[in-house]
């Protein structure tokens, strides 16, 4: 006989009293924990509530055991006769009569069902009300305040300072930006240039003459607008701003930080490189540009196409524009199109170069920009190209001879001497103007490839290291040194340079024009008549011959062309004997003083000296001097709102150790660095000074 | 008469006297009362009793073996201690187990018989060193550990001038060392070579303390440790420069503008000849204007034109402490090389024009600047390159001439520097050249042993009345040792970290010395290197025979007085119980009832 028989259906009933008990309390305490805590609530407060009641049944089960039933069976059965242990007990342990009697007992056996407790309804009620109860004082704790709204609250509110109980700032960006307008609910805005922001703020309770007070000083009222304040302004640049009222306490500094529309990028796509030498048989250049933009790049930009045309120093520019569409997205285009050479006229020589100009879509006035100029050239056969600066900083030889407006000077001022001379002293000074002339007229002459006549004058310092004549071996010998060449078929060109003598300097001869070597052998053959009529003593004639050469020389002057040979770049040494002989009164030095460039940010340093934790040193911090400092400079400063709220921090709280360090970390950004100074090596120690003196002794 | 001889005949006394007392009560009592075993256990046990009571009062010494004194440190991980050894932990130590002690000068008096020591770990501090005094020492060193051992910040920064901090890495292979700026933007970055030595180069901007950052990262890019690097920036100091030379040109031109910025009080003439002179207002060149100058620079031609007297002068001005700064434009004359051969600095070769480039940061994209030189030889017996070029050639030289300096510059358009957006330099060339050359300063400053918190901070060369102003404000006014003597010799023991400064007054001059003092926490791996470094020192094969022959250590009371309280509970027992106490040895003998 197992007691299971009695004891399980009494657990079971059990088990279900108990369960019907604590539903309503687990209910009403998931209810609690969800009103205050959501969802993790709820799952916190019924985990915890089964457990509980879960564990308190099984407590409550462990009293239905063997003896529970023995004096279940005994209290509840007369017929047991108080001999229900015997039922449980082990049949060997038994006497014959306890064998007999358990029987009898067996026979009168109850249905288990006699020993199930009955339904217990009365927890269950209690159970279900505690549970409406706790539900009910939950509801009224947690949703109290949104219910009994505003009078009770406010009052309590106004007896204290004004506070912001909500701040919302609408943000619309500039429409070109297309960015979406949004709220913000923080202070701290970042924004394009030229947003619009509205701000929306309520105080509890409400506080008077409220406004947003920047940090250079200016502010801006805030109207009243139902129950809430707002203030509507153009971010045109980045500024700290606080919110102020009457009664109001000090507000922390919020950040407006303006970032503006940067200009478009554009670079070059194809070609990859400025300058590009056309292919043989190119007709045509493609060129492709990227352009990229924050906000959006114009559909169309102007190129421009300029043509340089010509050779030397006589080019003409040819300059026109294009207008490309764009493909690609808004924000990020390509510019493409192909130039037709043929149709420009491109031709041996030339250069194009283009250009393109890209604006972006800001309003009202969009940014522009220019790409890299791009060059497409055509070498000319002339020679090699010209690097420019070479020239100029060769020493350059001075010219020695006259002028022809010196001659003609000359020749007028011996003129007026003329009743006051001698003949022969005026026909010698005559002739002396004549060799003046001559040297110019060979001068000149050697532009046109003349051959000098007599000897050329060396500069002074040079006399006699330089002859003219022609030798073997100058350039222009006559053929017969090559005469070991055996003769080519067809090599006729070169006939004159065979047989025949140019007598032009071959670079000289080639580059004056037609016209200009006319008009400079006409100049040559009044020079001619000039020194003639010098020489013969008869200035009076060679004046207007002179005068005559000056014009032409002039209308030379005047010409698009004319090329010079180079001069040699060596000085003539210096002359020993005339160094020194000058006169030398009057000679002074002039004092250079130099002064030294004051600091461009003595404020700064001075700050920054102030801040240091200097043991010993005075405490107080120029402040104002540096706000000055940073409207002058502005620009200077790679973030300047930072170093506004570290400066604002300090004084808000000069003892703070952590905002000086920032505000030194920041001062140490916009510090320039100074001139690096001396560093003197400490003084000499005793023993030092007697090792170095021990060092010269044996000298 | 020591304690132990009183105590001892007191107790004799005692024992004497109840012995005889016990005499006395056998003979009255009567005989039924007489007990013989109880008379037997009181007459052995109390003399037992009075012994072991000395033996609390006085344990007996322990063993006087001459074993190894085991010395745990900061670090020591595991001690491996033979028999006979002892082992105490300082009290940076943390070794179970270990005897704790609270310096090692303590542990040497508990265990004088100590002639050997191992010290385990990083090594003894500054406070335990001295104790050591002659005894043998074995160092087992525990491994630094990683990140910063070595950090040597510059002592003397001008504003606007650059300067390296020298760091010393353990256990970084393709880590790198960055320096960063109190802005904390990052200005320099290395790679530590092979022994964990990297350079980092920062410039200072104003004069005042300013604090650098040095971080450490391993291979990974993971930052391993990050340590302050406190720079004290002077303010700028004056010089007095004289140049002469034989015309002006723009080399000049742009050392006296940098010089002006740089607050150089800079004089410069130039005798063109023939009676004319360019520049300042000219000064005579005697011993007297010459001890006023600190430094003079002087090409050749201006060398020629000084004569004798005038370069007699100079060389005695220079034998006397001034810098001079000999600039050849061109290849000097016979005359003129042999004088500077004299001043120990020989030049050949042709004086040809040479472009040579400056040397650039590692790793630097930037094209290195080129300047011109005079292609000249420069040989020297005993000279230092003043700048050296891209390929390591010395651009210049000095030496040390008498109480001064004399350098020798090849290079003569270092303004191209300045010209190609190389300002900075240009400046920092000149300014490591004046630095160089120029006249030591006259005043002595008082020297400062770098400290820590709560360590000894050595002031010397105090000569007037010294004070030391600490980061809150607080003045503490060291006293000079007066055994020290002519070194003037103070200490104190900072309480505080940060920025100290030594101001000493005397009658005519106001000297201040910063010296920044470590927080005791602040670069461990530093304090460990040194730790271990200062313990190499002392390490010591054979001890100096100590005369401390002192009496043995005694050992612990404990075991003694329990014996004691056994047998005085046994004497008590029986003495209550003058009867029972027979029973007593019967009682277990006697049958329990059922």
């Amino acid at each position: 006989m197992t007691t299971q028989r009695f004891t399980g259906p009494a657990r079971l009933r059990s088990l279900l009293n108990d369960g019907l008990t604590a539903l309503p309390l687990i209910v009403a305490m998931a209810f609690a924990g969800w009103a205050v805590g959501a969802k993790a609530g709820l799952l916190m407060a019924l985990c915890l509530g089964l457990f509980v009641a879960f564990g308190l049944a099984l407590w409550r089960l462990r009293r239905f055991d063997r003896a529970w039933v023995i004096a279940a069976l005994n209290a509840h059965r007369a017929e047991m006769e108080d001999s229900a242990d015997l039922l449980f007990a082990r049949a060997e342990n038994l006497n014959p009569l306890q064998i007999l009697q358990r029987q009898r007992l067996i026979e009168r056996l109850p249905s288990p069902a006699v020993l199930t407790p009955p339904w217990r309804w009365k927890p269950v009620s209690f159970a279900v009300a505690a549970g409406l109860g706790i539900a009910a004082l939950t509801a009224a704790f947690v949703w109290w305040p949104q219910i009994r709204v505003t009078p009770v609250a406010l009052r309590r509110a106004e007896a204290g300072a004004p506070k912001l109980i909500s701040a919302e700032v609408a943000v619309t960006p500039p429409a070109y930006t297309r960015q979406a307008a949004h709220r913000e609910t923080t202070l701290d805005l970042k924004v394009p240039q030229n947003t619009r922001l509205t701000w929306r703020l309520r105080f509890a309770p409400d506080a008077a003459n409220e406004r947003l007070v920047f940090h250079d000083g200016q502010s801006v009222a805030l109207r009243r607008d139902g129950n809430g304040w707002t203030a509507t302004l153009s971010a045109d640049r980045s500024r700290l701003y606080r919110l102020a009222a009457d009664g109001l306490p000090a507000q922390p500094l919020h950040r407006l930080e303006v970032t503006p529309d940067a200009p478009p990028k554009v670079e070059a796509v194809l070609p990859d490189r400025a300058l590009t030498l056309v292919t043989p048989g190119q007709t045509q250049w493609p060129l492709v540009f990227g352009a990229s933009d924050d906000y959006g790049v114009a559909p169309t930009a102007e190129l421009r196409i300029i043509q340089a045309q010509g050779q030397g120093e006589n080019i003409t520019f040819r300059e026109r524009t294009m207008t490309l569409s764009g493909t690609g997205g808004a924000a990020d285009k390509r510019f493409a199109t192909r130039l037709d050479l043929n149709s420009l006229g491109f031709a041996v020589g030339d250069d194009l170069i283009v250009q393109l100009t890209v604006h972006d879509n800001r309003t009202p006035s969009p940014q522009e920009v220019r790409s890299p100029s791009l060059i497409l050239r055509w070498p000319s056969d002339l020679g090699a190209e010209s690097t420019g600066l070479e020239a100029l900083a060769r020493k350059t030889l001075p010219a020695y001879f006259r002028s022809q407006r010196q001659i003609i000077i000359d020749i007028e001022a011996l003129l007026k001497e003329k009743p006051r001379l001698k003949p022969d002293t005026f026909l010698s000074r005559s002739d002396s103007i004549a060799v003046d002339q001559r040297l110019l007229r060979l001068r000149y002459g050697q532009f046109l490839g003349e051959e000098a006549e007599g000897e050329r004058e060396a500069p002074p310092g040079q006399e006699g290291t330089h002859g003219d004549e022609h030798s073997a071996g100058d350039g222009h010998d006559h053929g017969e040194s090559k005469g070991n060449a055996a003769p080519v078929f067809g090599d006729g060109g070169n006939v004159t340079a065979e047989y025949g003598h140019t007598h032009d300097e071959p670079e000289a001869a080639t580059l004056l024009d037609p016209e200009t070597r006319a008009t400079l052998k006409k100049a040559l053959d009044e020079m001619w008549q000039s020194e003639l009529h010098l020489r013969q003593g008869n200035p009076q004639t060679a004046l207007p011959h002179a005068y005559k050469a000056l014009g032409y020389i002039k209308e030379v002057q005047q010409a698009t062309r004319i090329f010079l040979s180079r001069v040699g770049p060596e000085l003539p040494p210096i002359d020993n004997n005339r160094r020194m002989t000058g006169k030398r009164e009057g000679i002074a030095p002039v004092p250079f003083a130099v002064t030294a460039a004051p600091s461009p940010d003595a404020p700064v340093v001075a700050l920054w000296t102030a801040l240091a934790e200097t043991p010993g040193a005075k405490r107080d911090m120029p402040l104002a001097a540096l706000d000055g400092w940073l409207r002058a400079n502005e620009g200077r400063v790679s973030d300047p709102l930072s170093l506004l709220a570290a400066v604002e921090a300090v004084r808000a709280d000069p003892g703070c150790t952590s905002c000086r360090q920032t505000l030194r970390g920041q001062l140490w950004r916009v510090l320039t660095r100074p001139p690096a100074g001396v560093v003197r090596r400490p003084a000499v120690t005793a023993s030092g000074g007697r090792y170095l003196d021990a060092l010269e002794r044996p000298r | 008469m020591t304690p132990s001889v009183i105590v001892a005949l007191m107790l004799l006394a005692a024992v004497v006297l109840s012995t005889a007392r016990l005499g006395l009560w056998w003979r009255k009592a009567e005989a039924a009362e007489r007990s013989l075993p109880r008379l037997v256990i009181l007459l052995a046990l109390t003399p037992v009793s009075a012994l072991l009571l000395y033996l609390i009062l006085f344990p007996p010494r322990l063993a006087a073996a001459p074993g190894t004194l085991i010395v745990a440190t900061r670090g020591a991980q595991a001690v491996d201690a033979q028999a006979g050894d002892r082992v105490v932990a300082l009290p940076e130590a943390n070794v179970p187990g270990a005897e704790r002690v609270p310096d090692l000068a303590t542990a040497l008096r508990l265990h004088p018989e100590a002639t050997r020591l191992t010290v385990v770990g990083d090594g003894l501090t500054p406070r335990d060193r001295a104790a050591v005094e002659g005894r043998a020492l074995r160092f087992v060193p525990s491994a630094l550990p990683r990140g910063v051992v070595r950090l040597d910040t510059p002592e003397r920064v001008a504003p606007g001038g650059a300067f390296q901090i020298g760091v010393t890495v353990n256990g970084m292979k393709g880590g790198m060392v960055e320096l960063l700026d109190p802005a904390g933007a990052v200005v320099d970055t290395q790679t530590p070579d092979a022994s964990g030595l990297a350079v980092l180069t920062g410039t200072a901007k104003a004069a005042g303390p300013v604090s650098f950052t040095v971080r450490v990262r391993d291979f990974t890019k993971a930052v391993v440790e990050t340590a302050e690097a406190p720079v004290w920036v002077d303010e700028a100091l004056t010089a007095r420069v004289r140049v002469i030379g034989g015309a002006p040109g723009p080399e000049i031109k742009y050392l006296r503008r940098w010089a002006a910025d740089a607050g150089i009080d800079m004089q410069a003439q130039f005798a063109l000849g023939g009676g004319v002179a360019a520049g300042d207002a000219p000064q005579p060149l005697t011993a007297a204007t010459l001890s006023q100058a600190d430094l003079l620079v002087i090409d050749e031609r201006g060398w020629e034109g000084l004569g004798d007297s005038g370069r007699a002068a100079v060389v005695s001005a220079v034998r006397g402490g001034m810098g001079l700064l000999l600039r050849p434009t061109a290849l000097p004359s016979e005359a003129t090389s042999a004088q500077w051969a004299a001043l120990g600095l020989r030049l050949s070769g042709t004086g040809d024009p040479v472009t040579v480039s400056l040397p650039v940061a590692a790793g630097s994209k930037d094209k290195a600047p080129t300047v011109t030189r005079l292609n000249l030889r420069l040989d020297s017996a005993d000279a230092v390159p003043l700048a050296v070029d891209s390929s390591g050639q010395p651009l210049g030289l000095w030496r040390a001439e008498g109480r001064g300096r004399v350098g020798l510059w090849s290079v003569t358009d270092s303004f191209a520097l300045t010209l190609s957006g190389e300002g900075g330099r240009h400046q920092a060339l000149w300014s490591g050249l004046f630095s160089t050359l120029v006249r030591r300063s006259n005043a002595a400053l008082p020297t400062v042993t770098a400290g820590r918190v709560h360590q000894r901070v050595s002031l010397c060369g105090l000569s007037g009345a010294a004070e030391v102003l600490d980061p809150q404000g607080g003045v503490s006014h060291p006293v000079v040792d007066t055994a020290t003597g002519e070194a003037r010799c103070a200490a104190v023991w900072p309480a505080q970290a940060g920025w100290h400064v030594l101001r000493v007054t005397t009658s005519d001059t106001v000297q201040a010395v910063p010296f920044y003092v470590l927080s005791d926490k602040a670069l461990p791996g530093v304090q460990a290197l040194e730790a271990r470094e200062s313990t190499q020192a002392l390490v010591a094969d054979d001890a100096r025979p100590t005369e401390t022959k002192g009496e043995g250590r005694r050992g612990t009371a404990g075991p003694w007085f329990l014996g004691w309280l056994l047998v005085s509970a046994v004497l008590w027992w029986v003495e209550r119980n003058p009867i029972k106490g027979v029973s007593l040895f019967g009682k277990k003998a006697r049958p329990t009832k059922s």
